[in-house]
């Protein structure tokens, strides 16, 4: 008895101060745990990917990772949100040979050396469908013949009106197939300058890369097809005819200038009801419907019988060369332009066929003209077409900001032709 | 109160004094706390002071990285802004012509700086800007101007002259307003441009501050830190948000940025900053506390066992003093209160023992007394009657019927009188001669008697009744008729007599004559039971050293010696007046 209770003594005596070791030790660990708080859990792989959203779009994206790693124990989609600084920090991370596994990338000419082709793993994998994506959506990211990036969104851009400001004029709402003759007589007509009211809002430093569809609607370009000349082209009768039509309806004051510095956006301007047009890509669209307006989406118009062109502003998802899990990498680009995933994506245009059927987008009036677009937009984009583009596309949108400002087109953008010839071999 | 206080402490001390429990309480209290009162105070002390000093370097490391991190970003936007400043002094090189750009030549001269400004960005770097005083600017497209004019911080900038600089710390309100406001710190430098054209003209470096208020954030949540930063006009930058004001006891650490005269303090709260300490020290205590719960809980578990076992034995000695000597107290285990407990045990069954003697002999004394009452009831109708007979005798001149009967009566008055146990030596002696005149009377001059004593020893005293036996045994067995010579000497051996009673008769074997001494069976007809009695009470009065020795040789003769202290009758008086 005497002695078990003296066992029973030592041992508590001991646990006691074992146990006030335990809690002083923990304590020490948890500090040391927050000053390694970034540190890795054993057995599991970190895929990094890289994403120029942010808001609401990045909690899409933040999502499609959740579930990825749900359907994949064991690894962690570290979902790297670079904003506004994206090619700032891809570049950089390129440079250090440490870059993210995964990246969105639109500018495929500028990365095209860092970057995984694609084609190697599509045609060893036997579940994707290739026909199931627009193909038109390819032609973006594909240089020299590879594909280097999987379509995850995109958007083509049509003509927004607002219907209060055409029915109280008593105009009829435009229809597709209406041409640029048609538009120029509306903005005429819903245009009161000494109201502050317009029938068109154009940017006045447009990136030279929306006015794409414009041009080659009415059969122009910035360049030649094969990318080697821009002389005959930038300053072609069709181009400057092109770009004129925004100049003239801004001196007519058919058209105002919108989202300039220091000035509203061309979307508040419209959701104001300041202007009765304005062409933009899906982006606004949600916003406009937030906002309450009674507005519709038309296709851009034509040049007289010519065909009416677009141009497509497309995400897709690469992988870097540099990746130590290309396999995995692939896998994640895969789900990340599964119909899946796709359907989650609210921010821009699903890129797949099925899930468009499957949603009924073609039948939503709203929707339906952004995909003929689509069908519009089979012109390469200039920028995929010269590796020296951006230089390039300094003069030319020098030339297109002062037009803008009611300087001569034909004379400036001959200015410009001329000026970068030097940018081509 | 101070009674009640008093009162308290009374019942405290007989509480740790007059239990078992409390002591053994104590005792194992004692016994925790002073092993862990040393150890507590060791770890306390060494590990409060590895704490501290870790704190101490922890909060040093979290304030020369944020000093670094300041000054790294001031450099860089000081030499950014030089570079930049450069560019648009150079004359050699093509400059801003137009204050906003509308010809061909002016966006490409806008490009090109732009392109420059870009170049200058870094990582941190969140813009810069070239801001015309109309409010135009050069550097991305998403400032709004009208809205940063409207800043404090931009309007602060104002006053700043040519070859000045503000710096400081702002949130961004002049970006696109759906997103939330970002900590930066930027730098304003005026522009003097000898064109003129960007006359009024600022340069807006913006570095993002979040790494910089991470280890802010850091000092102020981890190290508890208040941190204050001044520039070289002291004027305050950036102050913690807090309730807390500075005191004098805080531990300030306060370091200059000596290129830009800038001064950072962190102050951390004397208690906070030894927080880490305080804890540990808890923790000790804490450990105090439950092991005090735990000694007490032990002494418990041990002293309620003995101290049941000792309040089992304390109510049984209880009972036992109340008289229930039935009792026996179980004992299971060995240890020494086992023992006490067995001894407490055999000394009530000793005690049961002693005490049922005891009543025994009282049983028995009572009935002697009850028997002596008797005889002396008796004695008076005995006496009347003899001396009814004496007279009748006399009347009737029976002579001899007359003396024996005088003789009888004056032998049986000293045996029936029983006043005095210690009687004068010479009444023993007349006693015996009044016996003897009956024995004469009986068998006539058969034997003869000598007497031997000193005149001074007749006033010593001597047993009542310690001679006639003696005298009866030779009548009864040593003589046959009354035939025969007895002999009584009293000798003087300086404290104590020896008198010899001797006789000329049959004697008896050294066996017989011991078998006299030794105590009979109660068989009062049994022979020498009277000399036996003689023995006993002498050695009853005087002691065992006393007594009476038998000598005897088979048809010879016996010799009794008797031995008896001397004692005088004021002695006895003394002796029995106690």
């Amino acid at each position: 008895m005497r002695k078990i209770s003296m066992k029973a003594f030592i041992l508590l005596l001991i646990s006691m101060f074992s146990l006030a070791a335990c809690s002083n030790s923990s304590s020490s660990e948890n500090t040391a745990a927050s000053n390694n708080g970034k540190s890795e859990g054993k057995g599991t792989t970190t895929l990094r990917f890289a994403t120029w959203d942010s808001g609401e779009a990045l909690k899409i994206q933040q999502e499609i990772a959740k579930k990825f790693e749900a359907q994949n124990p064991g690894v962690k989609v570290q979902v790297e949100a670079y904003g506004d600084g994206f090619d700032q920090k891809l570049a950089a991370s390129f440079g250090a040979k440490n870059p993210p596994d995964v990246m969105y990338m639109w500018n495929f000419p500028a990365y095209v050396e860092s970057l995984e082709p694609l084609d190697q793993y599509i045609k060893g994998d036997s579940e994707l469908d290739l026909n199931d994506f627009y193909q038109g959506l390819f032609n973006y990211s594909s240089l020299n013949g590879k594909i280097y990036g999987m379509p995850a969104g995109f958007t083509t851009r049509v003509v927004y009106y607002n219907k209060d400001l055409f029915d109280k004029a008593k105009i009829p709402y435009p229809k597709d197939g209406w041409t640029w003759d048609d538009f120029k007589q509306i903005t005429k007509k819903l245009s009161n300058p000494s109201k502050k009211q317009y029938g068109f809002g154009v940017v006045p430093e447009p990136d030279t890369y929306d006015l794409q569809g414009l041009v080659w609607s009415n059969g122009g370009s910035f360049i030649s097809d094969d990318g080697r000349k821009v002389k005959g082209y930038m300053n072609s009768q069709e181009t400057i005819e092109a770009i004129s039509v925004l100049s003239e309806m801004l001196k007519e004051k058919s058209a105002v200038l919108v989202g300039g510095k220091n000035q509203q956006s061309g979307d508040d301007i419209f959701k104001a009801g300041k202007i009765a047009m304005w062409e933009s890509g899906v982006w606004p669209l949600e916003g406009f419907k937030e906002a309450k307006i009674n507005f519709g989406t038309v296709e851009v118009p034509s040049f007289g019988s010519k065909p009416a062109k677009g141009v497509i502003a497309s995400s897709a998802v690469s992988i870097a060369k540099d990746s130590k899990n290309k396999d995995l990498a692939y896998k994640f680009v895969k789900f990340y332009s599964s119909p899946e995933a796709i359907k989650m994506r609210t921010a821009d245009l699903p890129v797949r066929i099925s899930v468009v059927k499957e949603m009924k987008m073609e039948q939503d009036p709203l929707l339906s003209p952004f995909y003929k677009m689509l069908e519009r937009s089979d012109n390469t984009p200039a920028f995929l077409l010269n590796k020296n583009w951006n230089e390039i596309n300094r003069n030319l949108s020098a030339a297109i900001n002062a037009v803008m400002l009611g300087q001569d087109a034909e004379k400036l953008l001959n200015t410009a032709a001329e000026d970068s010839n030097k940018y081509l071999k | 109160m101070v009674r009640y206080f008093q009162h308290f402490k009374e019942k405290l001390t007989d509480h740790l004094y007059g239990s078992i429990r409390a002591k053994l309480v104590l005792f194992f209290i004692i016994v925790a706390i002073v092993p862990l009162l040393l150890f507590g105070y060791a770890s306390y002390k060494n590990s409060s002071a590895i704490v501290n000093q870790q704190f101490n370097k922890y909060e040093t490391f979290a304030t020369s990285q944020l000093e670094k991190q300041l000054v790294n970003i001031i450099d860089q936007m000081f030499v950014v802004s030089n570079d930049i400043q450069q560019y648009l002094s150079d004359p050699t090189l093509i400059v801003i012509k137009e204050e906003i750009p509308k010809t061909y030549e002016g966006f490409i001269e806008k490009k090109n700086f732009e392109r420059f400004l870009e170049a200058h960005k870094t990582f941190n770097t969140r813009g810069i800007y070239l801001i015309t005083s109309k409010g135009y600017f050069y550097g991305g497209s998403y400032l709004n101007t009208d809205k940063l004019f409207q800043e404090p911080f931009w309007k602060e900038s104002e006053n700043v002259k040519y070859g000045d600089h503000w710096i400081g710390f702002y949130q961004t309100q002049h970006y696109d307003s759906s997103k939330p406001p970002e900590q930066m710190i930027g730098l304003i430098v005026p522009i003097q441009s000898q064109y003129g054209v960007l006359k009024g003209s600022k340069l807006l470096i913006e570095t993002k501050a979040d790494e910089l208020f991470s280890y802010i954030k850091f000092l102020e949540r981890d190290v508890h830190a208040f941190v204050t930063i001044r520039n070289d006009k002291k004027k305050v930058l950036y102050r913690s948000t807090s309730d807390r004001k500075p005191l004098a006891d805080d531990i300030v650490r306060t370091t200059n940025l000596d290129a830009y005269g800038w001064q950072v303090e962190v102050r951390v709260p004397e208690k906070l900053f030894y927080q880490s300490s305080t804890v540990i020290f808890n923790y000790t205590l804490l450990a105090i506390f439950f092991s005090i719960l735990l000694a007490s809980l032990l002494a418990m578990l041990f002293a309620d066992p003995i101290a049941k076992r000792l309040r089992k034995l304390k109510d049984s000695m209880g009972r036992v003093s109340a008289g229930e000597l039935d009792i026996q107290v179980p004992v299971k285990e060995k240890d020494e209160i086992a023992s006490l407990t067995n001894s407490f045990n055999q000394m009530v069954q000793q005690i049961k023992e002693l005490i049922e003697e005891i009543s025994e002999t009282e049983r028995l004394k009572r009935k002697a007394e009850l028997r002596a009452f008797h005889y002396q009831i008796n004695p008076h109708l005995l006496f009347n009657t003899l001396n009814s007979i004496q007279w009748k005798a006399r009347l009737a001149n029976a002579h001899e019927v007359q003396q024996m009967i005088y003789h009888l009566t004056e032998v049986l008055h000293e045996n029936l009188n029983f006043s005095d146990e210690l009687i004068p030596l010479r009444k023993e002696l007349n006693t015996i001669k009044h016996y003897l005149k009956v024995q004469e009377i009986r068998y006539g001059h058969m034997f003869q008697y000598e007497e031997t004593v000193s005149p001074e020893a007749m006033n010593y005293l001597i047993p009542r009744l310690s001679l006639q036996p003696l005298f009866e045994n030779i009548f009864f067995h040593a003589f046959e008729d009354g035939n025969g010579m007895i002999k009584l000497t009293v000798e003087d051996k300086a404290d104590a007599f020896e008198l010899s009673l001797s006789d000329n008769g049959k004697g008896m074997t050294a066996d017989q004559a011991s078998i006299m001494l030794q105590p009979h069976e109660s068989n009062e007809k049994s022979r020498g039971i009277g000399v036996y009695n003689v023995d006993q009470r002498l050695k009853l009065h005087f002691g065992n050293e006393y007594g009476l020795k038998i000598v005897s040789e088979l048809k010879k003769g016996t010799t009794i010696i008797m031995c008896w202290p001397k004692r005088s009758v004021s002695y006895d008086q003394s002796n029995s007046s106690r």
